[in-house]
């Protein structure tokens, strides 16, 4: 699991060009959009990243933001999800 | 002075209308494929056969639907002088111009730049005037309407050709699916079931003018206008709407209608209804903010597609025919009301509450969180437009530039490393930053050093604050990285985080997310730096009360070469 969420931290730091950021800088179960204190306030659009990152790289297929949205609740949730689902 | 639409002209999709054709009973709807009959049914359409003679060897497709538009403009247009003077203007609204001829893999072709473009236009045409492009997002061609509309009653101009257009391209096409934000069918502005909206492609076109004598049509006046900033989002539209809703009311007190008395005033709504969840969400909120809740209210999108620069004029035009006509077309698609606010969206063709459709407000927002609005009405019903007096003159405050001039060719640093240093000079962190194009992050930089000694937000309400930004390459440099995305068609499609930068007005508007800026933000495209014309039309914003600060300047980025060269503009009297 451990490997998984640092695999994720560092595809997110890729995708979203968080270049300042090192992996073990993100929490991972802060919350990881809206305006949370040490979450990474990611936005729509950054959904949309990560639904593609889901899509590429581990074959799981979200229709959209809202179906999206508890599974991105932080990189723990989505590294939960990921690990169930992945093909 | 009032400023009348003399002329107009919408081309889209093999169709043509004008407000001046007579031959009304040969209109046909010439259909494209899959469009439900219905749907077009209120637009009289001719059919439109592109003109066989190339004006310009290597003319694009979108310059033929621009040549042929102005074409029927000029042929409208009551003119006896055949030569135009320098108080003749021609204003070219676009979001992409020829995108259509930019490929991955090699250079760029010139008349990819928005400018080369307008000057072939121009030039053919001989104009002396040098032409004005604005590529504002969505909201472009209210933004050249209005903008026309000031240049004629300051003085600079006495008539103005407008021209807007954008093409439908796989480049369009695979940045709003990458987006999720494409209707699986037809859009249905404001409707419970919408999902998305539909693209379109169009050119649409008027002829501002000063001279009531030389209308052949019917005599409709822009009267007022405004354009504003959310400064919350690039893409998502205000939660509140009131980014919309100060456009709104700027664009009221333009014409001098009391707030309170906006449904007394405005007959029918033309909103942008683009049909996707949150813009429309984000207008009925507005909407119903400015007390116009039991105003008609449509979208013309389900008749012609998203129309992007081109949907602000295209859809004014289509206004003019109904102000004719007496009657707020339907929305097609629209059965049950799916928006947080009850506005009155018009299911059916009807008549308004007052009867006649004698003024209308027309909305439009964009990327970028930029919203527009303006007002046209029936001669007589008009209202002499008053002057403003502003006490003070507009003086620079301060001024900030980052060049590639200032470091010698071929030396380091590079743009990337120069900007990622500025930035951490500053000891500002914010995340966004990393998450910008280099065409943005070049202007949030510029704008952070430029406001270090100033309190704008202090000093100044969000609204009476804006932006006016020009350069050379517009969004090309993302754009290419978009394209070349595009062109390798991979299975997950196109990658949304750079779609969003390829519009040059997006800078823009990250520049008033971090300093909470929402005044007026334009975009110009010039061939070359003219910052004389920058000041001169920020001034003209400050001199005629719309804003008291003005960031202008150049903010240009292609490659290695580029150039952040930014004014501040405050009012003296402000400066104690």
């Amino acid at each position: 699991m451990n490997t998984l969420i640092l695999e994720i931290k560092q595809k997110i730091i890729g995708a979203l060009n968080l270049e300042d950021l090192k992996p073990e800088d993100i929490d991972e179960n802060a919350p990881l959009f809206g305006d949370n204190e040490g979450g990474l306030e990611l936005d729509s659009i950054d959904a949309l990243e990560l639904i593609i990152i889901l899509d590429k790289d581990y074959g799981i297929k979200l229709k959209d933001a809202k179906e999206a949205r508890p599974i991105f609740y932080s990189i723990a949730t989505l590294a939960k999800y990921i690990s169930e689902n992945r093909k | 002075m009032k400023v009348y639409l003399a002329a107009d002209c919408v081309i889209s999709l093999n169709r043509i209308f004008s407000t001046h054709f007579s031959s009304k009973e040969n209109a046909v709807d010439h259909l494209p494929d899959g469009v439900p009959p219905f749907v077009l049914k209120p637009i009289p359409w001719q059919n439109y056969v592109p003109s066989k003679e190339n004006k310009l060897a290597d003319e694009t497709a979108l310059e033929r639907l621009f040549f042929d538009t102005a074409d029927v403009l000029f042929s409208q247009y009551k003119c006896e002088s055949q030569k135009l003077t320098d108080r003749f203007g021609l204003i070219i609204s676009t979001t992409k111009g020829n995108i259509d001829l930019l490929d991955g893999d090699k250079p760029i072709d010139a008349r990819c730049y928005l400018s080369v473009m307008a000057e072939r236009i121009a030039t053919y045409y001989g104009f002396i005037s040098k032409p004005i492009v604005i590529s504002n997002a969505c909201i472009s061609g209210i933004s050249a309407l209005v903008v026309g509309k000031r240049l004629i009653q300051s003085g600079q101009y006495d008539e103005v050709m407008v021209l807007g257009g954008d093409l439908m391209t796989e480049f369009v096409h695979e940045g709003f699916a990458a987006f999720h934000a494409l209707s699986s069918t037809l859009c249905m502005p404001f409707d419970a079931a919408r999902d998305g909206l539909t693209l379109g492609e169009a050119c649409g076109g008027v002829i501002l003018t000063r001279y009531r004598e030389r209308i052949s049509g019917r005599n409709i006046v822009l009267e007022g206008g405004a354009m504003t900033s959310d400064a919350s989002h690039v893409t998502a539209p205000s939660r509140t709407g009131d980014g919309l809703y100060y456009a709104i009311q700027a664009t009221l007190s333009d014409v001098g209608i009391p707030a309170e008395a906006a449904a007394d005033n405005i007959d029918y709504v033309n909103a942008h209804g683009t049909g996707t969840v949150y813009n429309d969400e984000m207008e009925s909120k507005a909407i119903d903010w400015a007390g116009l809740q039991t105003c008609p209210v449509n979208s013309l999108k389900p008749y012609l597609g998203h129309t992007l620069g081109a949907s602000g004029i295209v859809e004014a035009i289509l206004c003019m025919e109904q102000m004719h006509c007496d009657r707020v077309w339907r929305t097609p698609g629209f059965s049950s009301l799916g928006v947080p606010k009850a506005i009155c969206v018009s299911a059916h063709e009807q008549k308004t509450v007052r009867g006649n459709v004698n003024k209308v407000l027309k909305l439009a927002s964009g990327f970028g969180g930029t919203n527009g609005a303006l007002i046209l009405v029936k001669e007589g019903f008009a209202s002499e437009s008053k002057s403003q007096t502003v006490s003070g003159k507009p003086v620079e405050t301060a001024s900030y530039r980052i060049s590639s001039e200032q470091i010698p060719k071929g030396t380091k640093p590079d743009f990337y490393q120069r900007i990622s240093d500025e930035f951490h000079r500053l000891n500002r962190p914010n995340l966004r930053f990393f998450k910008m194009d280099s065409l943005s992050k070049l202007g949030y930089v510029t704008s952070e050093y430029l406001l270090s000694n100033v309190q704008l937000a202090g000093k100044y309400q969000p609204q009476e604050v804006g932006i006016v930004l020009a350069n050379r390459s517009s969004s090309l440099d993302t754009d290419l990285a978009h394209q070349r995305i595009v062109e390798q068609h991979l299975p997950e499609g196109a990658s949304p985080s750079v779609f969003v930068y390829t519009l040059p007005s997006v800078t823009a508007g990250e520049i008033s997310i971090r300093h909470k800026i929402k005044g007026e933000c334009t975009f110009f495209i010039q061939s070359e730096k003219d910052l004389n014309f920058l000041r001169s039309y920020a001034e003209l914003l400050m001199t005629n009360g719309i804003l008291k600060a003005v960031i202008y300047g150049w903010c240009e980025l292609l490659g290695e070469e580029y150039d952040a060269d930014f004014h501040l503009l405050e009012l003296s009297n402000d400066l104690k």
